[in-house]
């Protein structure tokens, strides 16, 4: 097992460049996720990291070693392909013994470590079947059998369950979780779906455009998104992101939202003290807040502002509502059935300790 | 107000399917059963007659005699022999220089369309124009396959009795090797690059994954290839026929050669049928093993 060092990689697809300068640092035993959307150049950054995809500049080190000259075969790291890529003519037994056969391990240690292998991944009563015959599951299982068995020195993953249905992708995320513990393996694995990412990552990165956005523990990048897109990116249904004003008069901080300047939140002193410290610009605030840090109440409550509920989408654990402020639309989770039909008029407030402030025109957080 | 709908014809304005049976269907069956099916089940009948074609007596009937002969005679068992040598060493040819040529172009590179265009032109031309054309090529005094080899111009080809055959072989791998090139180009353009990263990152060799992806992969098509062109030697004719006439002496004597010899040359109607089915159900039981395997390899 190994640590994977990645230096000011960039990689151009003729004029286009689809990694800038992209620095990352994975741990030994390290399980990182890299997220975002499609097109953001995730999946070739992870197949820079395999020697798959030539760079054009910067440095790939495993285990300390620079590695960006060297062929895939030379890196000594196995790779779960998004469409699995099992051999067809192959059966599941053949397939997870490829890499085996291809270095020459004598016959009975490949039977023997093909059979460990596939009893952790529970596929022994399929291992006779040919590709055309298994499941997207089995499928799954039986390409991460064939990376696994070899023992390689990192896990690379692309969107291994991105053509397997939600349910299997439930399971599997549980299983790969587990195996990950077991195995210890330094993994980095791609998807667009942030609750894989959140669910599995030691730590996630999150890409945008070619660029590293953040890189963090999931509940870090979860908490303080270090900009615009992160925090759009991470979290569904997604934080709401209103522009604002943010004045300190008396004792108090003052948010007002919308055009009106009468939807005003009332927080403590020190939110204002915090942003005139970042000398925060008044014309390009926005204020954001997560769904689930919008308080609602039925009834008129002090320092809450009135509301109209546009929407209701019921989820059954919980219900997302719709609340009109104003000219502003901010999306709330409420308890199910809390909120009882459009229309009705409902009193809000945001929970002051999950309140982020960012600038709209660099789009960075200020980190209050 | 009671406007009733015209009847709607689906082929209004253009042929009814009837009329397109008419058309089409019945000429050709009636020119299949002419020119294929007829003569077929004549030669069939003749074949176990006693009888030549440019004498105006009536067939005899022999029974199975005519085929005795053939499989007695051990003219023919030699022709066979020579038949199978030259079928087994053209095809290899073809294959390995026409399966070669594919591995080489099945990378993306500039005027790939181009060069792979040339090189089917001679599958295109006609075999009797090739033969005749490779006659002066391998003419040891004026021919220019001596001067390119360095060779002298009294080093006989086509009239050495050894040499025949491989300039016979040569040239028709030079002929068909675009064919196997292009069935395996086909193939391997097939196979899906990600088995090849898959393969790079199980750290496989060249050679091993040649051996396990490409080659199996390929398979089907490369079989197919060559039992088109096993089928094709098996009854070559006008090729072998242009550039020697079978000769020196009978040294490129092959099948065919043998059987318009006997069929227009000795009038031995009766017999040369007899021999034409005998070749026609080896052609089969051929075909049919490879096309077993043909089943294997598809199944996998």
């Amino acid at each position: 097992m190994a640590t994977i060092r990645l230096s000011n990689i960039v990689k151009r697809f003729g004029p286009l460049e689809v990694i800038k300068q992209l620095n990352l640092d994975i741990k030994d035993r390290e399980f990182v996720v890299l997220l975002g959307p499609s097109g953001c150049g995730k999946t070739t950054t992870l197949r820079a990291i395999a020697g798959l995809e030539e760079i054009d500049s910067g440095e790939i080190a495993i285990d300390g070693q620079e590695v960006q000259a060297l062929p895939a075969r030379d890196r000594d790291i196995a790779f779960v392909f998004q469409l699995f890529a099992l051999y067809p003519h192959l059966s599941a037994f053949d397939n997870i013994a490829f890499p085996l056969k291809a270095a020459g391990v004598a016959k009975n240690e490949i039977a023997a470590k093909v059979k460990e292998v596939a009893s952790v991944l529970r596929i022994g009563s399929i291992i006779d079947h040919m590709p055309s015959a298994m499941s997207g599951g089995d499928m799954q299982r039986v390409a991460m059998a064939r990376a696994l068995v070899r023992d390689p020195k990192a896990m690379l993953m692309d969107e291994p369950m991105g053509s397997l249905d939600a349910k299997l992708r439930e399971e599997l995320r549980t299983e790969l979780k587990h195996l990950h513990i077991e195995t210890g393996s330094t993994t980095v694995y791609v998807t667009h779906d942030q609750v894989e990412a959140m669910s599995m990552g030691d730590k996630i990165a999150v890409m945008d455009l070619g660029i590293l956005q953040q890189i963090g523990k999931p509940k870090e990048v979860y908490d303080n998104p270090a900009n615009v897109f992160v925090a759009q990116f991470i979290g569904s249904p997604v934080m709401n992101l209103v522009d604002c004003q943010c004045d300190g008069n008396g004792d108090v901080t003052h948010v007002v939202i919308g055009e009106r300047h009468v939807d005003r939140f009332e927080f403590s002193k020190a939110i204002y003290e915090k942003l005139k410290a970042k000398d925060f610009n008044q014309k390009s605030l926005a204020v954001g807040i997560r769904p689930e840090a919008v308080l609602v109440e039925r009834q008129p409550t002090n320092g809450y502002i009135k509301a109209e509920v546009d929407d209701i989408e019921p989820l059954g654990p919980y219900d997302i509502v719709d609340l009109k402020v104003g000219d502003d639309v901010m999306r709330a989770s409420t308890r199910s059935r809390y909120v009882e039909r459009e229309g009705q008029e409902v009193w809000i407030h945001l929970d002051e300790n999950r309140l982020h402030f960012f600038d709209t025109v660099s789009g960075e957080s200020l980190g209050i | 107000m009671n406007h009733t709908a015209a009847p709607i014809n689906p082929a209004q304005g253009g042929l009814s399917d009837l009329s397109i049976r008419n058309l089409f269907i019945i000429p050709t069956i009636v020119f299949l059963i002419l020119i294929n099916v007829f003569p077929l089940l004549w030669s069939l009948y003749l074949s176990f007659h006693e009888w030549r074609a440019n004498s105006a007596d009536d067939p005899v009937f022999v029974g199975i005699q005519n085929y005795r002969e053939v499989l007695n005679d051990s003219n023919f068992w030699d022709t066979f022999t020579l038949t199978a040598q030259y079928v087994v060493y053209a095809v290899i040819g073809e294959v390995m220089v026409g399966f070669g040529i594919a591995l080489l172009l099945n990378r993306s590179m500039r005027g790939k369309g181009l060069i792979t265009t040339l090189l089917l032109l001679p599958m295109m031309m006609s075999p009797a124009v090739v033969g005749l054309f490779w006659k002066l090529l391998w003419n040891p005094s004026w021919g220019i396959v001596n001067p390119l080899l360095g060779l002298p111009n009294d080093f006989a080809w086509l009239s050495d009795p050894d040499r025949a055959m491989w300039a016979v072989v040569i040239t028709d791998v030079w002929m068909w090797a675009p064919f196997v090139m292009l069935l395996s180009l086909a193939g391997l353009s097939a196979i899906p690059q990600y088995l090849y990263e898959a393969a790079e990152i199980d750290r496989a060799s060249w050679w091993f994954t040649f051996r396990n992806i490409t080659l199996p992969l390929v398979s089907p098509l490369l079989l197919i290839a060559i039992i088109f062109r096993t089928m094709e030697n098996f009854k070559q004719f006008d090729m072998i026929f242009t550039m020697t006439g079978g000769g020196p002496g009978i040294n490129t004597e092959v099948n065919a050669i043998k059987l318009y010899r006997m069929a227009f040359q000795q009038w031995d109607t009766g017999k040369s049928c007899a021999f034409a089915y005998i070749m026609l159900i080896m052609v089969i039981g051929i075909s049919n093993i490879y096309i077993k395997y043909l089943n294997k390899a598809k199944q996998r």
